[in-house]
């Protein structure tokens, strides 16, 4: 029988704790506070799924459950009781984002600016090495990626591929599309000036930082440490 | 062989008409031998800008249909004894004359000048491609202001699409308000050309002796204290070749530069 402790993020929906389903509620709540305890401040502010698997949990103990999860700066959101918690923490994620299916090898590299009036159509993927500027047009099939300001209008997965992304170096579009899903950017939004991927998540398109960002970011942290 | 360079925007009303005037006087002050040629058929206004109008007899139609010699067409200017106009005809219309004789007008007058600056009508139809068909060189007018930058935009995609050997285009910023800059009012020249990505090749500033000289027919750069005839200037230089620096904000110094340089720390 399983006897951890399981603690898992997920995107959408936040932190997922399965408890063991054996033993003293009480004693497991100790083990939970000494887990926590010894995860410093990590997971402060995190909202918290309980899974207790095959276990009736009384009021009293639903409410040492929320005050052990409060003293680590955790917020309860639900218990849920029953089933086999390992096996639907496996199932996918609703939340997570696609991963972006490996194209097809059918790659159009452009090598100057796109201006206002000017349209590339393309079925598979364009790569645009310059910029797009506002009243110019990209549309593929497959994925676009912009080394530059992407400022005008970009469709990808025109065909339907809702897991087709559009990657800028400076990503400010008028407009992007992905498959058949339309977003702009909202009103009086700052631009980021790192790379950021804009790809579909549920109904909506999302724009994040690229992954170079992310590494970007690591190694500057590790730089300043050698810097000492 | 002299240059042929066309004056275009693709936005109405942003200055190419009085660019052209004034680059052109201050090309022929400077010693080159100029024509201006009106590429506006059935809007002229060139004329009008250069105080020519009660001038013309033959027009830019009536040479390329041979109706007139190319010298009797050319007006020469009031007041430089090397400054030559070519008008464009009112009573006809932009599809009168094709892009190929533009060419082998525009191809002729450079042989006998200089400079040769056209004047292109707003739009990018008939008038304009007909007006960059026998330039070399094309000089984009755009004003500080999002949709004067889009039309630019959209001009010099068409230009660098054409079939030849051109120069990259090169930009002017014009009726620049200074104070509105800094304040954060209009567009900063910086972020024009990182989206247009073309030379600067000068910044002229607003200015009221423009009204003025354009209604009397005199172009601004024979004003002394007009600061747009001095922008005007500088950019002629440059087109022959000379470094002029570009000062921000060209000709409109704050008090503290001028007493820097009065005081002799300024190098600008």
């Amino acid at each position: 029988m399983r006897q951890d402790i399981i603690i898992r993020g997920t995107t959408r929906t936040g932190l997922v704790v399965l408890l063991p389903d054996e033993g003293e509620f009480a004693a497991v709540l100790q083990r939970l506070e000494d887990r926590l305890a010894g995860s410093g401040r990590f997971f402060a502010g995190g909202r918290v799924r309980v899974h207790v698997g095959n276990r009736q949990l009384t009021a009293e103990d639903s409410e040492a459950l929320e005050q052990t999860l409060q003293r680590a700066g955790m917020v309860l959101l639900s218990v849920k009781e029953g089933g086999d918690p390992v096996a639907e923490m496996q199932a996918p994620e609703a939340g997570a984002p696609p991963a972006p299916e490996p194209s097809p090898g059918n790659a159009l590299v452009i090598t100057k600016t796109l201006r206002s009036g000017q349209e590339v159509r393309h079925d598979g993927d364009v790569i645009v090495l310059g910029d797009v500027n506002p009243g110019a047009m990209v549309v593929a099939t497959g994925h676009i990626v912009v080394m530059g300001a992407l400022r005008g209008v970009a469709h990808a997965g025109c065909a339907g591929n809702r897991t087709a992304i559009v990657a800028a170096t400076k990503l400010r579009p008028t407009q992007l599309r992905i498959a058949e899903v339309i977003g702009r950017a909202p009103d009086g939004d700052a631009p980021q000036s790192y790379p950021e991927v804009a790809r579909i998540r549920g109904d909506l398109i999302v724009v994040e930082a690229s992954a170079e960002k992310r590494q970007a970011s690591a190694l500057e942290a590790v730089g300043a440490k050698e810097d000492r | 062989m002299g240059q042929v360079i066309v004056v275009t925007s693709g936005k109405g009303g942003v200055g190419k008409t009085t660019t052209t005037a004034n680059l052109g006087t201050a090309l022929a002050q400077l010693g080159n031998r100029v024509v201006l040629v009106d590429a506006d058929i059935g809007l002229r206004n060139l004329d009008v800008v250069m105080g020519l109008e009660n001038r013309i007899v033959y027009d830019l139609v009536d040479v390329v249909e041979g109706n007139a010699r190319l010298k009797q067409a050319l007006i020469k200017d009031k007041r430089s004894e090397n400054l030559y106009l070519l008008a464009a005809a009112q009573t006809r219309e932009k599809k009168d004359v094709s892009a190929e004789q533009m060419k082998n007008l525009t191809d002729q007058l450079a042989r006998e000048f200089d400079f040769v600056l056209l004047d292109c009508p707003a739009g990018i139809e008939d008038g304009f491609k007909n007006a960059i068909a026998g330039a070399q060189k094309a000089i984009i007018v755009a004003n500080p202001e999002v949709s004067s930058v889009r039309d630019a935009d959209r001009v010099i995609g068409l230009w660098d699409a054409q079939e030849g050997e051109r120069s990259p285009a090169m930009l002017i910023v014009n009726r620049v308000r200074p104070r509105m800059v800094a304040r954060g009012d209009m567009l900063e020249i910086d972020d024009m050309l990182e989206m247009l990505a073309v030379d600067l090749l000068g910044v002229v500033p607003e200015d009221d002796h423009i009204i003025v000289s354009t209604n009397r027919g005199e172009p601004a750069v024979y004003s002394r204290d007009s600061k747009a005839g001095k922008a005007f200037h500088n950019i002629a230089r440059r087109l022959m070749g000379e470094a002029v620096p570009i000062l921000d904000l060209e000709a409109d110094e704050s008090f503290w530069a001028r007493f820097k340089r009065i005081v002799g720390f300024g190098r600008s």
